[in-house]
């Protein structure tokens, strides 16, 4: 069985737990409590269950991988989600890519005490990437999501970020309809829908007590 | 597969982020052009504005991978290099490989990542010691999973796509401390092993290769 190793948020392992849970992929949750990372990386760092002193590690039997974007590929090669023709997989890295930069507007803009007073900059800099996301998909217009017809790889990442993003700023994604499908969508997907009730789900992105 | 499409990349006059890329293709010896945008100015915005019209510049970023006769233009240098790696067997052996191979690229990017927060930083000389150290911790890390995986490149026999990002990362911080790998003999002994390629010797010393990482007086 799948080991997630993770902090008790969302983060950098939500989209890899939305992708066990929609695709019914059993797994083991090992959560690591701020306090606890405090000895954790000192005593672990450069081992082999964590090589590079970060938490999400994957362990998939003798395998430790950490790096979110490893694990998601990994797992998106392994459940054959990665689309079927080297274009689709090309285009999921680089929606993947995309989503990841999308996600670190955010994250800067989170863990900023004086985020209240920058809030137009976040949205300027955030709609920035999805208006090119938005013109990107639309352009693709076979797709139901954003590069096949299931969801892939980048899909589950896009729609993590996309509702961190409206849980932030409400009205963000009002302007882009074919993002705001893709969300709904997903969040639709009955093993999704369960997991979002569910106790295994933590309400954070971040450990900011007002995100 | 085919192994003779030109491929035209298309980025600014500096290694940047697309140096890594070139680096795999010159080493494997894969046609390709380059479109090279003289600056990030004046250059640029035409340029930028005409390609994301079009779907050429998908994301208004460089760099941009064309496979000529194809409708593919592949933003994000990851992308660029994952789908050049897979195409060309720079991707592993095996699905562990793979796996390592991604895990390393990223890590890799966080080291990039470092140097460009420090490089394009106005206060960057007081920053300097600090960039040092964190960049050496991180290299200290890439040092001991060398070892423990005891393979001649970062996850095998072969080099793999996060070979050349190594390459590169290693490169630009020479650039800011030469001795910067000093206490890793690992990672001396690859980049010696990387810089003694012979299609990647001539690469460094060719016309071709730029030599600013940034365009920085600095870097």
């Amino acid at each position: 069985m799948y080991q997630l190793v993770y902090f008790p948020i969302r983060g950098r392992a939500e989209h890899i737990r939305l992708f066990f849970e929609d695709l019914k992929i059993p797994y083991e949750s090992k959560v690591i409590t701020f306090e606890e990372w405090g000895k954790y990386k000192p005593e672990h760092s450069g081992t082999k269950e964590l090589p590079f002193g970060q938490l999400p590690v994957l362990r998939d039997d003798q395998l430790y991988l950490s790096q979110s974007g490893a694990i998601a590929r990994h797992l998106a090669r392994k459940h054959d989600k990665y689309g079927k023709t080297e274009e689709e997989k090309a285009l999921n890295d680089m929606l993947y890519d995309m989503t990841v930069d999308i996600h670190s507007i955010y994250l800067k803009h989170i863990y900023d005490p004086n985020r209240k007073d920058k809030m137009d900059t976040f949205v300027q800099e955030a709609k920035g990437k999805l208006e090119l996301v938005e013109k990107f998909v639309q352009r693709r217009t076979k797709s139901q999501y954003l590069v096949c017809d299931e969801p892939t790889l980048a899909d589950y990442y896009m729609y993590e970020v996309l509702d961190i993003l409206a849980r932030e700023v409400k009205t963000i994604l009002e302007s882009y309809p074919k993002l705001q499908a893709i969300h709904a969508q997903m969040k639709s997907r009955p093993n999704i829908a369960a997991y979002l009730k569910s106790e295994r789900r933590f309400d954070k992105p971040v450990p900011v007590s007002d995100s | 597969m085919s192994t003779t499409a030109e491929y035209v990349l298309t980025y600014f006059a500096f290694r940047g982020r697309a140096e890594h890329i070139r680096l795999l293709l010159e080493d494997c010896k894969i046609p390709y052009r380059q479109n090279i945008i003289p600056d990030e100015g004046e250059s640029w915005t035409p340029v930028k504005a005409r390609g994301l019209e079009t779907g050429e510049i998908p994301f208004g970023q460089l760099p941009v991978l064309h496979e000529a006769g194809t409708s593919l233009y592949l933003a994000q240098s990851g992308a660029i290099a994952r789908h050049l790696a897979r195409r060309h067997h720079k991707y592993g052996q095996n699905e562990l490989e793979a796996s390592l191979a991604d895990m390393l690229y990223d890590t890799v990017s966080d080291i990039r990542q470092v140097y460009r927060d420090f490089i394009f930083d106005e206060n960057w000389q007081a920053k300097r010691e600090s960039f040092v150290s964190n960049a050496s911790n991180r290299f200290a890390l890439l040092e001991k999973f060398m070892s423990s995986r005891n393979t001649p490149y970062l996850v095998g026999q072969d080099t793999t796509f996060a070979d050349y990002h190594l390459l590169e990362v290693i490169h630009i911080i020479q650039r800011v401390q030469s001795d910067i790998i000093r206490p890793y003999s690992w990672l001396q002994s690859f980049c010696q092993k990387m810089e003694s390629r012979p299609n990647i010797a001539e690469y460094l010393k060719s016309s071709r290769r730029f030599e600013k990482p940034v365009p920085l007086p600095h870097a």
